[in-house]
């Protein structure tokens, strides 16, 4: 009698503190400019970070997942319908503007960006190190890296001298970067013909533009959008027999020649554990914005036979992966 | 007090095992706590040693590594194979961000990065840099941290190529990821490494955001001491951590870099074992006390018990029980102090038992005192109790004198003329109550009253023959030994005495005698207050009947039966008689007229002639009180009739007193009884106070009827008087009027012309028989008014109006005079309902009196609404009246001062008039006059005057 009382009453505590804990659960709001077809496992990265301070999707903390499939323009309803629900941290992923979209939206919500610009250049944060108000993230940094991905297609391709430039001139200070990548192309001795995309229609019209036979290579600038597209752009460079270096690694697993950038799912994890540690009462001012700590190179020898190529050596000394 | 003892054995023996046992853990705390100190500090710097050279190993793997390309011969391979080279040394050394190849001259020939474009031959001169001349100098170079985009901290390392041409190459190396060396170093369970550089400046912590944000690690104490402090290797200190939380801090160098390796422990973790230890402790502690606890307890019950029986031994012998005696078998010094304790008490017990006899003696003596002092007041009690009866405190006196003059038998014998009367008894032996004796000097008794002093008598077989005969001979046969006679004295008379008697021989006690003295005196102060109460209620019974009578007198004034009754009714009640008779006198004759009690009386209507045979008729004739105690007795001739009555009316006493006036007697009371007997003076006084109260009532109702009867026939006559009046005016009215009618014809010439002498006649006759109808319309007025003929005529009026009326009427005689005429009518009056005509008339005449009797000056009438009533004020500045005249002038036919105002005119009848009038719409009129200032005239009438208020016809 008393022994069934106490399980009742134990059993009625669990789901009383059951339901307590769904009331109380923190949210995170996940925003993200891309989409889930392209970064299904940098969530998973995301996921893995936060578990670094013991959160768990569904168990302790409720993630409200959005992709705006490479359509920035949708990003703010987006945010504003997962800022309605309320969330403690709001993670803007994917794309420079996605952050700076979350930064309009919201002056209270903790904010977790990745940007692939520097933060700094694009308004975001004023100082990597010592930040103020709600913002804090990661960054790709592949606007440096923009310049030397031109240097290692040149050490891929020596004869290379037309290089075509796929960008996105709605990405925050593009011509800033176009303008240092046409400095480095002429230091290379290489001619850019840009190629600007707005849509997926506009890569193809870009790739149609293209002079025939008069572009011996490409190079994808890192752009939220354009790595989105990241099947069609592969798909254009391959019918045009294009060699091209891309801004992640991404792409060359699914045929591109040769990537140059940093490990996102590492950066990923980073934006994850720093959810987790706002979630635990860390302030964003406190969190420095972080870059990553390794670039990696890879390159598909696959790719390189089929285009013919032959890759000097020291590329595939330089490579850190090398797909056979 | 009470658990003292056992509380202070078991304190003090827990208090000394608490002692012990809290200096053995404190001892054990200190140890534990610096054993474990030494042994934490310990760890800890064998870890900051050992993370030193885990990071100083990183560094110079590094180093190491860039070694393989600083051979003497690399600066002249072609560039390609050393770009080759470095390609490589980036690949395997990820820390390294950039490498940099500066000739022997210090210009930079090949650089090959990470980030950012590969450049070769650039010949930029790098000479003066530290990096080329430190590493020249030294072979190795180690920069200061510097941070890249003032997040990331860098190291420049540089490395000298051998040989003369070898240059240098330089190396930029990302610290973030020595972030690895320090997470790897686990100290404890929350304990942690960070590495600090040259100036303070955070190079490498567990949290990577710290190192990011270039925290400055100065603001600790043990950063500051340990940049500061000489020695390499210094002491693990007491410190905070950035939080704020205490920890313990060891620290070690890397001299190759100067930078300094911390090791952090938490104290809460260090302690840990010393709270352990202290629980341990403290659950030793409660332990031993509660053993210690039992064990005290145990001990001092022991001890204390007996103690205890001892002092509750104590208790019970301090508490009276002196029988009570301890029992202690302890054997030891307890025992020994027990046995002196009891032998004590029996000591104690045995004088105790002396004393109580000799308390008991006193007490018994005291009891008996207080017993008969309780008598006494029980005897006064009863006295003050029974003002009124006598029996009480005879009872109570005889049963008193019984039960403590030491007497088994008591009586009460008064004194009755020339006897004795046994009147109370109480006792065991014979009882001859109501027996009478002889007041002689036969029994004790008699002798006692009559020398008025007390007699004893101890044993009556030893009186000398012959003495108290009758005494001897009642005690014999009674057979009683000792008596004792007190006498009862009042005031030196004996009015009786208290007996008292035993069958055996022994005398009475001094005291008992005093005693019985005693309750004689009282028996004869309850006597004399019973008499004294008694007389006093009597008197005021009488007092009260005659003061009822009058009473009845006042009640009614009209008729005489109710008084005679009443009178009747006090005789029998306060002269001793149940019978009582008042009669009359009717010239020559008498009859009854009241009568109370059961005996036969003469019927009202019967006459008898006035005779001296009867003693009713007998006290008026001689007009004095016939006094009859017995009737059989007198002689039969001259009281014929009263024999005869008083055997039809079966009374043999009486008593008759005449009702005197003007010394002539009108009728007597006469008391009547069964039983001969001679009536007390008292009776008789009181009887004929009562004949003179019977006068009285029959002066007044003769004497009233009187005034009535004259009272009645003055009305007549006043009603004759004014319906004269009245009749008189009206005749008198129809020949004037037609005087008046003729004369004014006469005048108008209608008879033809008038002769100037005749005129002058005319008008006079005119003048005057005006005056004269005047006269009579007033006589008229007033007559109708005294014979209740006038009625008021109620309608609605407005005040106003009948104001303006009033002064058109009288503005032109005002005028004449030259005396100013106002009115002052307050406004909203209401509308008013009387007799308008009557009070017009009374308003005129108020106004014509004023303006008639002021000469200079003004007249105004006011009117105002008070309550429910109207307030009519007429103001002059006359002449005034005269206080004594103010009331006069509202009689008929009043003038002031005659003489002066005779020649005003006037009938001296307005006034009285307008009072009568006023009076008859239930108002009032008044004046209010100084001589010389004028006079104001009030009438104050009901605004709404009822119909109904009509006068009597």
């Amino acid at each position: 009698m008393r022994r069934r009382d106490l399980l009742v009453l134990s059993a009625a505590t669990a789901g009383m503190a059951a339901q307590a804990r769904a009331q109380t659960m923190p949210r995170i709001a996940y925003v993200s400019g891309r989409s889930l077809a392209t970064d299904a496992h940098l969530l998973v990265a995301f996921k893995e970070g936060l578990k670094t301070s013991g959160y768990v999707d569904g168990r302790n903390v409720t993630i409200d997942v959005r992709w705006a499939d490479g359509f920035y323009d949708r990003v703010p309803a987006l945010l504003a319908e997962l800022i309605a629900a309320k969330p403690d941290v709001i993670a803007a992923v994917g794309g420079n503007l996605v952050g700076i979209a979350a930064k309009k939206a919201t002056a209270t919500i903790p904010v977790v960006f990745s940007a692939g610009a520097d933060p700094t250049q694009i308004g975001l944060v004023h100082n990597l190190g010592r930040l103020e108000g709600n913002l804090t993230g990661i960054t790709l940094w592949a606007g440096e890296l923009d310049v030397k991905r031109l240097d290692l297609l040149r050490a891929l391709l020596p004869g290379a001298r037309t290089v075509a430039l796929l960008m996105n001139p709605e990405n925050p200070r593009a011509d800033v970067e176009l303008r240092q990548m046409q400095e480095a192309a002429k230091a290379l001795g290489m001619e850019l013909a840009v190629m600007n995309a707005r849509s997926t229609s506009d890569i193809g019209r870009a790739f149609d533009a293209l002079p025939p036979g008069g572009i011996d290579a490409l190079s994808v600038v890192a752009d939220a959008f354009l790595i989105n597209r990241r099947a069609r752009i592969l798909e254009l460079a391959a019918a045009r027999k294009l060699p091209a270096i891309y801004p992640a690694r991404e792409f060359v697993e699914d045929g591109g020649l040769a990537s140059y950038g940093t490990r996102w799912a590492d950066m990923y994890r980073i934006v994850g554990s720093y959810a987790g540690r706002i979630l635990k009462g860390a302030k964003p001012s406190d969190l420095p914005v972080q870059r990553p700590n390794a670039y990696e190179l890879m390159i598909n020898l696959k790719t390189a036979r089929t285009l013919g190529l032959t890759v000097p050596p020291i590329m595939l000394a330089r490579a850190d992966e090398v797909l056979e | 007090m009470k658990r003292g003892l056992f509380f202070k054995y078991v304190t003090l023996f827990v208090g000394l095992v608490t002692v012990v046992l809290v200096i053995n853990a404190a001892l054990d705390l200190y140890f534990v706590y610096q054993d474990n100190r030494r042994a934490s500090i310990d760890v800890q710097r064998e870890k900051a040693e050992a993370a030193s050279q885990k990071i100083e190993s990183f560094v110079r793997e590094i180093e190491h590594q860039i070694g393989w390309v600083a051979y003497p011969q690399w600066a002249a391979l072609p560039v390609e194979q050393r770009r080759f080279e470095y390609v490589r040394l980036l690949r395997q050394v990820p820390a390294i961000t950039e490498l940099t190849q500066l000739d022997r001259n210090g210009h930079e020939q090949l650089k090959v990065s990470r980030l950012s474009m590969d450049v070769v031959g650039s010949d930029v001169d790098r000479s003066a840099e530290p990096a080329f001349t430190e590493a020249v100098a030294n072979k190795v170079y180690f920069g200061p941290v510097y941070y890249r985009k003032e997040s990331e901290p860098y190291l420049s390392m540089a490395v000298a190529h051998g040989g003369k041409n070898g240059g240098v190459t330089v190396a930029e190396i990302n610290l973030k990821l020595i972030l690895d060396v320090i997470t790897q170093i686990r100290i404890g369970k929350d304990g942690y490494a960070y590495v600090v550089d040259r100036l303070g400046r955070l190079i490498a912590h567990p949290d990577i955001s710290l190192v990011l944000r270039g925290t400055d690690m100065n603001r600790l104490e043990q950063v500051k001491e340990a940049r500061e402090s000489a020695a390499p290797t210094e002491q693990v200190a007491r410190a905070r951590d950035l939080s704020g939380r205490s920890v313990l801090s060891a620290h070690a160098e890397i001299p190759a870099l100067n930078w300094i390796v911390f090791v952090e422990l938490p104290s809460t973790e260090v302690l840990k074992p010393v709270f352990d230890t202290g629980l341990r402790d403290l659950a030793l502690l409660v332990l031993g006390l509660l053993i210690a606890g039992g064990a005290a307890a145990l001990l001092a019950r022991r001890m204390v018990v007996p103690i205890r029986v001892l002092q509750a031994g104590a208790e019970r012998i301090g508490g009276g029980d002196l029988g009570h005696r301890l029992s202690i078998k302890t054997g030891d010094e307890l025992e020994a102090l027990a046995d002196q304790f009891n032998r004590s008490t029996a000591a104690l017990q045995d004088s105790y038992e002396t004393l109580e006899q000799r308390v008991e003696d006193r007490t018994t003596e005291l009891r008996e005192s207080l017993e008969q002092q309780t008598a006494t007041a029980g005897i006064l009690q009863v006295i003050s109790q029974s003002p009124t009866d006598v029996e009480p405190v005879l009872n109570a006196v005889v049963s008193a004198a019984r039960r403590f003059c030491g007497a088994d038998d008591a009586t009460i014998v008064l004194r009755q003329g020339s006897e004795l009367v046994l009147a109370k008894h109480e006792g065991t032996l014979e009882q001859f109550l109501g027996t009478r004796l002889p007041l002689d000097s036969s029994t004790t008794a008699g002798r006692a009253v009559l020398e008025k002093r007390t007699f004893h008598i101890s044993n009556v077989d030893e009186v000398a023959p012959g003495e108290y005969a009758l005494t001897v001979d009642l005690s014999k046969r009674a057979n009683v030994r000792a008596v004792l006679s007190v006498p009862m004295l009042r005031e030196g008379e004996a009015i009786g005495c208290i007996l008292l008697r035993k069958p055996t021989a022994t005398p009475y006690a001094p005291r008992q005698i005093e005693l019985a003295e005693t309750f004689a005196a009282q028996a004869v102060i309850a006597i004399q207050n019973v008499r004294l109460f008694t007389e006093l209620r009597e008197s005021l019974e009488q007092q009260t009947a005659t003061g009822e009578i009058l009473h009845v007198i006042s009640q009614s004034p009209t008729d005489v039966a109710p008084v005679l009754a009443a009178v009747a009714k006090a005789a029998v009640r306060f002269c001793g008689s149940e019978d009582a008779v008042i009669a009359l006198r009717y010239g020559d004759f008498w009859g009854a007229v009241a009568h109370e009690g059961p005996m036969d009386v003469l019927a009202p209507d019967v006459r008898l002639p006035l005779t001296r045979e009867t003693s009713p008729s007998r006290a008026i004739v001689d007009s004095q009180t016939i006094h009859l105690p017995d009737i059989q007795a007198l002689d039969p001739v001259d009281f014929a009739a009263a024999h005869k009555m008083g055997k039809q009316m079966g009374f043999r006493a009486a008593l008759a007193a005449p009702m005197l006036r003007e010394g002539l007697a009108i009728g007597s009371i006469a008391l009547r009884r069964a039983e001969p007997g001679a009536f007390t003076p008292r009776q008789i006084e009181l009887l004929e106070a009562f004949a003179a109260q019977a006068v009285i009532a029959i002066e007044n109702v003769r004497l009233f009827t009187e005034i009535q009867e004259k009272s009645r026939q003055l009305e007549v006559a006043s009603q004759h008087k004014s319906q004269f009046l009245a009749n008189m005016s009206h005749e008198l009215r129809t020949p004037l009027n037609a005087i008046l009618g003729y004369t004014e014809m006469m005048v108008d010439g209608l008879y033809g012309a008038v002769p100037e002498k005749a005129q002058g006649v005319l008008d006079r006759v005119q003048a005057n028989g005006r005056h004269l109808l005047g006269l009579i319309n007033d006589v008229l007025d007033l007559s109708k008014i005294e014979a209740g003929q006038l009625a008021l005529a109620v309608e609605p009026y407005s005040v106003a109006d009948m104001v303006t009326t009033v002064l058109s009427a009288t503005e032109s005689l005002a005028r004449t005079k030259g005396i100013a005429l106002g009115s002052a009518v307050a406004p909203g009056l209401p509308t008013g309902s009387g007799d308008a005509r009557r009070l017009t008339q009374v308003l005129l005449n108020l106004v014509g009196n004023a303006i008639k009797f002021t000469d200079q000056g003004s007249v105004e009438v006011r009117a105002a609404h008070v309550g429910d009533t109207f307030e009519l004020s007429v103001v002059d500045s006359g002449f005034g009246i005269a206080p004594e005249d103010q009331k006069k002038i509202f009689e008929e036919f009043q003038q002031v001062d005659s003489s002066s105002t005779r020649k005003k005119g006037g009938t001296g009848l307005g006034l009285s008039i307008s009072r009568k009038i006023v009076e008859l719409h239930g108002g009032a009129i008044t004046v209010e006059s100084e001589i010389g200032k004028g006079s104001t005239f009030k009438v104050t009438i009901p605004v709404h005057v009822v119909a109904a208020k009509e006068a009597a016809p």
